[in-house]
């Protein structure tokens, strides 16, 4: 999880995503190699008339891909928060669920919440609207954001 | 290894954790789920060394004094099953979660919420492994597995309902570890911090990392052929009968073939966690990392093309023979590789012999006896005298005991400061150690002279000239079951409390996990570290 | 310096003595292999002393240097630890090298030449052989066929149950004796063909280094070349099932032109034991020995009483099947009755096919001695002549 924050002239952006040290190469080596060895291995006991391990070679390995699916998208996502003049815009990409939206500085309201886990995500409120950001972030990268936000949109 | 970040204080006020048995039904923490792993391991090591305490009981003297032979030979296989997939795979499965994610800099696991499903499945599997005993005591089928942990075909295909309920458990065992298995190499891949690249992660993880690929390539083996069996049995299909055309070889193909790669499954964790222990108490560096990571990687290849020389006696061809010969004669280089890397790290060091370093040289020297039995077992013409004698069970104690166990050992006594935040106790960690070593080689070095005196093993009564030997054996056995219980006892101990550990725990650790408090945090690395290049 | 006392030489002779009366002292317990009596069994024991003494040299080497590092360099005595973490140059390298340049060797040439000869000379069974013995595992017994003189019979433990059991003190060769011995003739060269009938079992007689699978359906050989006559004993060694423990096999290898006359009385005794299958018995007579070949052949599972060990094994007092009609009204076999059990046994269960290696008069005897004993009591019988007929 790392949080890279960019300073400008005027302008404070927090970018938050998942480290991953697992590059798209190895990604591809890994499920590539697997296969292949799977495939020899099954292939050889199919013609040995040991049909069967096939059917749970191709489970398992559904499961490893279906894994690194969800570690794919997890990696994909990112959490913008960029504060600019007194406008505070929130780009967020989440596995299924893409966010954009803009707040005035003057109206927005900061709060912690939790709501369906153990870990308290921050919550921006205005006009009724609300967005949750800080799923990228640890509990303690989470506080000091929320603690950094607060004040400079109090200042 | 430097990192920017520094220790972080407890963190467990974020929210509130379910108390009680909630807690550990619904946990996705990885320390939760590694002290579980742990903690069951435990308890099934002193279940299968129960099983195996009666059977040296009744080999004490010659003839039959306590059990019949048909119970006896369940307790024999279901001693086997529960040592393998239900304590030392755990043990190992615990180390991984507790320490792989504090080794890399991660949070947790890649997966956490599968991660607490795969230790929720180790539970009802060794159930259904022991159930039958039960169910014969209600006069319900005939008791347990009786045909060895080995299943072969067609004694399994004859068996009672034990057969099914052991297929059905190693079903289970293996979902569970293929969750194991992905989650690891997920974790080990994608979350290390930055700055760690594959070549200077820790040999622990690498150790892991070519055990979960193995588990993923051999476990469908293992669950086809069992599988195959089932139906064998039960839907009238003759893959291993001959009058249908099957071969009961076929089935020792493919069990072996999961089974030989699952004794490195079961080493690898070991052999990744030696180098960590003698670097720590030698006060010097580990000696040639990038050699040892490789000849993890060639074992584990060696180990997936050797696997008939567990039925040499079966009657391959020629070509065959001499070929699984010398492919495992080849393993001795790879693993002689990991000898010269232990023994060059001990040299020119400053060594002290806390517990767990005490019980790495045990385990190099007893395992250097595994070894070396196993090369000459490899030879096919004087394996034909080894074979299925109890000179193969000496030997595979040796490597599975004497490495696998004592491995573990080693590991609980060097991280468990880290884990509970206590010192364990150092004088009943030593009188455990050298009690283990003796009564251990008074179990099973008689069994090598059995071996070659010509007991076959699995026999419930064997001839007189075996007397001797045999209850020496079982003194020894008995006296090893025991000494566990001070292991037992230590760690209990050093849970409830005793004298603070510090963060470094031992002077010469080297490591991210040795920069977090003792204990760690609920949520370590809430920063992420950062691996600065030398 | 003091001058050799001397009397230490005596000393040290007497030192050894004591030594030596040790030694014979252990002479119950046996540390190698036992004599071994066929080419391949000196060949493996040969090769195996050879490999014992290179492991156990690698061994010392290797853990001298351990220790040495361990007494050495302890912290105890000041050491200062040193940095490096790998080899640091050529000669280094070199060094580091050499170990695994011998390791090579001894894999593939001082353990690999030996193991790749008697690898060889242990597979070919066929060259010269001089004679064939068949042998089938049953489960728990073995059966021999001699091919060339129609020799076939059955070999069981002979130790009887009380010894097991402990309440009679054990004889010499507990556990090894049984009741038929195969006789194999010193100095030639048999092809051992071997099978089975039901689960795997294993042929092994430590004195001839050989071991081989017997495995259902298929066919597997080994070959032995007896150099002394002499009986020698070994087990089945693969885990079979209940009795794995108590299934032996003896040999006697005996001069050749006793070998003979083993044969040309062992074919009488086959033609006497045909003849008994012609005759007419009594109905006591077939209970007689009916009991005695039930006691060898069926009470390890179904027990001396009858009772079985359900449900493996199933009971026979008050079974359904025992009690059940004999033959149908035309004298033919009633499928799933009694005799068809006995005769064709049960498969995919230990129930095996006593056809195969019982007499006519056996089966008729045991078939009898089951109807009319444990508490059943239908008072029919059958006869060796009607068994013959329904082979």
């Amino acid at each position: 999880m790392a949080i890279t924050t960019i300073e400008a002239e005027g302008v404070h952006e927090w970018h938050a995503r998942p480290n991953c040290s697992l590059t798209p190469f190895a990604r591809r080596v890994l499920i590539g190699g697997v296969i292949f060895i799977s495939l020899i291995v099954s292939g050889g006991f199919l013609l040995a008339g040991a049909w069967l391990v096939l059917p749970f070679a191709g489970l398992e390995l559904a499961a490893l891909f279906i894994a690194l699916r969800i570690l794919d998208r997890r990696d994909q996502s990112s959490e913008t928060v960029r504060l600019e003049g007194n406008r505070l815009s929130i780009v967020s990409h989440l596995p299924g669920n893409h966010i954009h939206q803009d707040f005035t500085v003057g109206w927005a309201r900061l709060s912690l919440e939790a709501d369906n886990g153990p870990d308290p995500l921050i919550c921006i409120r205005s006009h009724g609207r609300c967005c949750r950001v800080g799923h990228l972030m640890t509990p303690e990268q989470r506080s000091q954001f929320y603690a950094d936000l607060s004040s400079r949109l109090r200042s | 290894m430097n990192t920017a970040t520094h220790t972080l204080d407890h963190h467990d006020g974020h929210g509130q954790h379910p108390t009680g048995l909630l807690r550990w039904l619904t946990t996705t923490n990885h320390k939760d789920i590694g002290t579980m792993y742990l903690t069951f391991s435990l308890l099934m090591f002193f279940v299968g060394g129960a099983m195996i305490l009666a059977v040296r009981a009744e080999l004490f003297q010659p003839g039959l004094q306590l059990m019949k032979p048909e119970f006896f030979n369940q307790l024999i296989g279901v001693h086997a099953l529960v040592m393998i997939f239900a304590a030392l795979m755990p043990a190992a499965t615990g180390f991984a979660n507790w320490m792989i994610p504090l080794m890399i800099g991660a949070p947790d696991m890649a997966l956490p919420r599968l991660n607490n499903w795969g230790f929720w499945l180790l539970p009802p599997a060794a159930m259904l492994l022991t159930m039958p005993f039960v169910l014969a005591l209600f006069g319900i089928g005939d008791g347990a597995v009786a045909t060895g942990w080995t299943l072969y075909a067609p004694l399994s295909v004859q068996g009672g309902i034990g057969v099914d309920f052991a297929i059905f458990s190693i079903h289970i065992l293996g979902i569970s570890s293929i969750m194991g298995s992905i989650n690891i190499i997920a974790t080990i891949l994608n979350m290390r911090a930055p700055g760690m690249t594959l070549m200077k992660m820790p040999l622990f993880c690498w150790g892991w990392l070519v055990t979960a690929v193995l588990l993923i390539i051999t476990l469908p083996v293992l669950a086809g052929g069992v599988t195959m069996l089932l139906t064998d049995r039960h839907f009238d299909t003759h893959f291993f009968n001959a009058a249908g055309g099957g071969d009961p070889i076929l089935f020792q193909h493919l069990f072996w073939f999961f089974g030989h790669p699952e004794v490195y499954i079961l080493l690898l964790p070991v052999w990744g966690l030696m180098p960590h222990v003698l670097s720590t108490f030698t006060r010097k560096p580990i000696y040639g990392h990038t050699a040892q990571v490789w000849s993890f990687i060639a074992i584990g290849v060696l180990g997936l093309i050797v696997w008939a020389h567990h039925f040499l006696t079966a009657g391959l061809p020629v070509p065959a023979l001499l070929y699984f010969m010398y492919s495992t004669m080849s393993i001795s280089l790879p693993l002689a590789v990991l000898f010269f890397c232990w023994i060059a790290t001990m040299w020119r060091g400053a060594m002290s012999f806390e517990t767990p370093m005490l019980f790495a040289v045990g385990f190099i020297v007893l395992f250097g006896i595994a070894g070396l039995t196993g090369l000459v077992l490899a030879d096919v013409a004087a394996d034909a005298q080894y074979h299925h004698s109890y000179f193969v069970v000496a030997h595979f104690h040796y490597a599975l005991f004497a490495g696998g166990i004592m491995g573990v050992m080693t590991g609980v006594y060097y991280w468990l400061p880290k884990w509970t935040g206590h010192m364990y106790s150092e004088k009943l960690g030593k009188l455990h150690f050298w009690l283990t070593v003796i009564s251990f080689n008074f179990t099973f070095m008689p069994q090598f002279f059995l071996g070659l005196a010509g007991m076959p093993r699995r026999i419930p009564d064997y001839a007189l000239q075996f007397a001797e030997f045999n209850a020496i054996s079982t003194v020894g056995a008995f006296a090893l079951g025991l000494s566990q219980l001070i292991f037992a006892y230590n760690v209990w101990r050093c849970v409830k409390g005793g004298e603070k550990a510090s963060d470094k725990v031992w002077e010469g650790t080297s490591g991210l996990e040795w920069e977090l408090s003792s204990p760690p945090p609920h949520h370590s690395w809430d920063i992420q570290p950062v691996i600065k290049t030398p | 310096m003091t001058t050799l006392n001397p009397r230490t030489p005596a000393k040290l002779f007497a030192g050894t003595g004591l030594m030596l009366a040790a030694g014979s002292a252990l002479a119950d317990y046996t540390w190698n292999f036992p004599k071994p009596v066929t080419p391949i069994g000196r060949d493996t024991l040969s090769m195996h002393n050879q490999f014992m003494v290179i492991i156990t040299v690698l061994f010392v080497v290797v853990f001298a240097i351990m220790v040495y590092s361990m007494i050495k360099h302890r912290k105890s005595n000041g050491a200062a630890p040193a940095r490096f973490s790998g080899p640091a140059g050529a000669l280094q390298w070199f060094w580091v090298l050499v170990p695994f340049g011998i390791l090579l060797f001894i894999d593939f040439v001082l353990m690999g030449i030996p193991a790749f000869h008697a690898v060889i000379d242990m597979e070919d069974t066929r060259t010269k052989a001089d004679m064939v013995l068949k042998v089938t595992g049953l489960q728990w017994k073995w059966k021999y066929e001699y091919p060339d003189s129609g020799i076939q019979f059955v070999s069981t433990l002979a130790t009887p149950r009380e010894q097991i059991e402990g309440k009679e003190a054990k004889g010499e060769h507990y556990l090894l004796e049984v009741d038929n011995e195969v006789v194999l003739p010193v100095g030639k060269k048999v092809r051992i063909l071997l099978t089975s009938t039901d689960v795997i079992h294993t042929w092994w007689v430590p004195q001839f280094g050989v071991k081989r699978d017997a495995i259902p359906g298929f066919l597997r050989e080994t070959w032995v070349r007896i150099e002394e006559p002499g009986v020698y004993r070994g087990q089945c060694a693969e885990l079979c099932g209940k009795d794995h423990g108590f299934m032996p096999v003896v040999v006697r290898a005996v001069p050749e032109a006793e070998y003979a006359a083993w044969v040309d009385k062992k074919k009488a005794e086959m033609a006497a034991a045909a003849a008994g299958g012609e005759k007419t018995w009594t109905k006591d007579e077939l209970i007689a020995a009916g009991k005695a070949a039930y006691e060898k052949n069926c009470a390890a599972c179904h027990q001396p009483e009858g009772q079985g060990l359900p449900p493996a094994f199933p009971a026979l007092a008050g079974s359904k099947i025992v009690n059940g009609p004999l033959l149908s009204p035309e004298g033919k076999l009633i499928p799933d009755s009694h005799v068809d059990r006995v005769m064709n046994g049960k498969t995919g269960t230990a129930m095996q096919a006593f056809k195969a290696t019982l007499s006519d008069a056996d089966i008729a005897a045991i078939i009898t001695y089951e109807r009319n004993s444990f508490g059943n009591t239908k008072g029919d019988m059958i006869q060796p002549a009607q068994i013959k007929a329904l082979r």
